[in-house]
């Protein structure tokens, strides 16, 4: 028997292969949404991570015990290392063709680091708590509010603090 | 009611995958499908707490709790907590000195927000929900706040901010408590100061070792140059902390806790379980953080700062804060103490989306540097001083106590970078000075020339090891006096010859010596060592040829008993001095 919680399957015990289908329309999106912001706009990287990952968890069947963190984790490390070997291979090019209207957004995201983004997004886009962030991330809970609050700073910064009622 | 930058965020909702994603995903893994991840996250329980705060002229406080979570950002206090009981808490915003300054500030709890205190003026809660707060600036209230309740505090002006966590409760146990409260005093005109308080926090204890110290070293600065005061106080013994003029010293008793100036100071063993509290009072920068981690304490890192602006004439401003931390055991050990724990200094370099990584292959000096070596996991620049930004890449230097993870270097701890000791070769002559003393036996074979002449030869030769020149006196403009120097040459056959030879070339201080292995035979050494590593998974990071000591340097990542086996095996013992950025941790 599995079980979703939370966006997590638990069950281990029962050995049952996770449903990755639902697991995939659970997360899919979230995953993709997480790289996209991770990558500074780079979806052709978002989601081939984002693919990837998916596609090694299927792989390990029901050996994973946190399948959803896993798959963020996973999916930083390919998109790293995708970044990496594409400025090896076009270090003039950035890759990013960003809709209108998240130009504005994106440039001022890029202003920050990798995992800034990643924290920030996760935090305030997919409403996870910190504890959360850090599982995703696969970092301490402190580094992830060092990262907020200073994503949170640089943003104040960058896209104004003005506020309204909505 | 949102900023305009959480609007922005929000944008972000709009963006999923696209729908080729899910082919993409049913054509499985391009990478190594057997990859195994990162390993599980290890659960921290115990005290964790961090605190930034404020912009110019800020002033904010507060932190309590508990039992799993804390998170204390930007002002933001969520409060977790087993059970479902209130937290009692209180807030105080004064404004009674600053008369015709308009302070203000914001709370949040819940989805009440609350503008509060401008000049004396009520407090209220702009969403109409009724409050027990204060009904003036001048009079705390509490407030009872249930168990999740998100508080976020903003604040800025002249104005004095004190929260407070009413009594420990079941619920929040008092595993950690922390107080802090600045102060700006009034003056004729508004005081322009700034404070930030930034406390960090973990605690792990992997494998409760009754007994087991954890070991701190504690500092105070006096940036400003006036007079810090901090008290520390720990194992029931209360020490006072004078900084005057870069000189920091114990008063109170001795023991184990001596610090000698404003630097850092003699590292303290303090037992788990101990509580420690350190109260700092005005113009005073303290932080704690560990010198070595323990295998009982996995992590434990705190930092304190309270600065003020460097004027060039004092202004009055004040500031205190108080920290209890209150160590303790880990309820669900998570971390297997291990003898993997390795430890290195070295530069952290991160660039762009590419993780960090710890520059333990070299660095390019460039602007900014660029460097190889291995990706960090786990990597905090707060925990660095000194970092710089340039573009996308930041670098500073770290020491790192951490383990690997397949290719990935986990992160345990951080500290300071320490500089490796810089000892040059030993140039002393491998010769017994002669009776009467290094000197010149014939005047006119002891030119420059002659020398240039005399190693030219003993290099050819070959059987030759090496060459170099010791000098009696510390150089000077005129070193190249040949009283002044004694021509070193090595050789592994027979001496007797070359020294013969050498004197038919050399009239100045010589000394002819022996030693194991050619200088040709180094550099095939040399040329031979990447193979070994190869053969063994070792990560080579340089070589270089030593000839005073006669060995080839082989720096690498980590050694092992494999590598260090496989050189003796191949070159024989002694032939190969290896160097390895990454040390056990003992």
């Amino acid at each position: 028997m599995m079980a979703t919680v939370g966006g997590r399957l638990t069950d281990r015990e029962a050995s049952a292969t996770p449903d990755f289908d639902a697991l995939f329309r659970a997360e899919g999106d979230r995953v993709f949404r997480t790289l996209y912001a991770f990558t500074g706009g780079r979806a052709d990287v978002a989601q081939e991570a984002t693919a990837e990952a998916f596609a090694r968890a299927v792989a390990h069947g029901g050996q994973l015990r946190e399948p959803v963190a896993w798959i963020y984790r996973v999916a930083f490390r390919v998109a790293i290392d995708e970044l990496r070997r594409d400025r090896r291979r076009a270090p003039e090019q950035d890759g990013v063709i960003a809709p209108p209207e998240l130009s504005g957004l994106l440039e001022a995201l890029r202003e920050l680091s990798p995992n800034q983004r990643a924290a920030v997004v996760l935090h305030h886009v997919l409403d996870l708590d910190v504890a959360e962030v850090a599982d995703r991330m696969g970092i301490a809970t402190p580094t992830v509010r060092v990262h907020l609050h200073r994503a949170r700073s640089r943003l104040r910064e960058l896209l104004g603090s003005e506020e309204d009622d909505r | 009611m949102t900023q305009a930058w959480e609007r922005e965020l929000q944008k972000l909702r709009s963006v999923n995958a696209p729908d080729e994603t899910v082919g993409r995903v049913g054509r499985g893994p391009t990478g190594d499908p057997f990859d195994t991840g990162p390993g599980p996250r290890q659960r921290i329980l115990a005290a964790v707490v961090a605190i930034a705060v404020f912009g110019a002229a800020g002033a904010f406080a507060y932190a309590g709790f508990a039992d799993r979570t804390d998170v204390v950002d930007d002002g933001e206090v969520k409060i977790v907590g087993p059970v479902a009981e209130p937290l009692l808490v209180t807030f105080s915003f004064r404004d009674d000195e600053n008369v015709g300054v308009l302070p203000l500030a914001t709370l949040t709890y819940g989805d009440d927000r609350l503008q509060a205190c401008t000049s004396g003026a009520d407090v209220e809660l702009t969403d109409g929900r009724s409050t027990n707060f204060a009904a003036d600036c001048n009079t705390p209230r509490p407030i009872e706040v249930p168990q999740g309740t998100l508080l976020a505090f903003d604040g800025e002006g002249e104005f004095e901010v004190e929260m407070r966590r009413g009594p420990p409760t079941d619920a929040a146990p008092g595993i950690y408590d922390l107080d802090l409260s600045v102060t700006w005093v009034p003056s004729e005109s508004v005081v322009e100061a700034e404070a930030a308080f930034v406390a960090s926090i973990e605690i792990v204890d992997p494998a409760p070792t009754e007994g087991e110290p954890l070991v701190l070293t504690v500092q105070v600065d006096d940036r400003n140059r006036f007079e810090p005061y901090a008290t520390l106080t720990y194992s029931g013994e209360e020490r006072d902390l004078f900084c005057r003029s870069y000189t920091v010293m114990w008063v109170g008793g001795g023991g184990d806790g001596m610090m000698t100036n404003c630097g850092p100071g003699t590292p303290l063993a303090v037992p788990v379980g101990t509580e420690l509290e350190i109260v700092s009072e005005p113009r005073a920068e303290v932080s704690l953080s560990p010198a070595q981690p323990t295998m009982a304490i996995g992590r434990a890192f705190l930092t304190i700062d309270v600065t003020w602006p460097r004027n060039d004439v004092w202004r009055s401003a004040e500031a205190s804060f108080q920290a209890r931390l209150l160590v303790v055991e880990s309820v669900e050990p998570s971390v297997t103490p291990s003898s993997d724990l390795l430890v290195g200094s070295g530069m952290v370099l991160e660039e762009g989306v590419a993780a960090p990584e710890f520059c333990l292959g070299g660095v390019l000096d460039s602007f900014p540097p660029q460097c190889s070596g291995v990706p960090l996991r786990g990597w905090d620049w707060s925990l660095v001083e000194g970092e710089q930004t340039s573009g996308e890449t930041t670098w500073g230097d770290a020491t790192i106590i951490g383990r690997f993870e397949g290719e990935t270097f986990v992160v345990s701890s951080v500290g300071p970078y320490e500089a490796a000791p810089d000892e040059g070769p030993d140039f002393t002559p491998p010769c017994e000075e002669p009776q009467g003393g290094w000197v010149v036996t014939d005047p006119t074979r002891a030119s420059d020339e002659d020398r240039t002449e005399a190693i030219r030869d003993a290099e050819a030769q070959p059987d030759h090891t090496a060459s170099w020149i010791s000098y009696l006196t510390p150089p000077t403009d005129d070193t190249e006096d040949p009283g002044l120097y004694v021509l070193v040459l090595g050789f592994a056959g027979d001496l007797e010859r070359h020294r013969r030879e050498a004197e038919e070339l050399w009239g100045g201080p010589l000394c002819i010596f022996q030693q194991e292995r050619t200088y040709r035979e180094l550099r095939s050494i040399q040329r031979r060592l990447e193979d070994v590593a190869a053969e063994v998974g070792a990560e080579m990071t340089f070589s270089s040829g030593d000839v005073v000591s006669n060995q080839v340097e082989m720096g690498v990542i980590v050694s092992s008993p494999q590598l260090e086996q496989a050189l003796v095996e191949r070159f024989g013992e002694g032939a190969v001095r290896i160097v390895p950025a990454l040390r056990p941790v003992r």
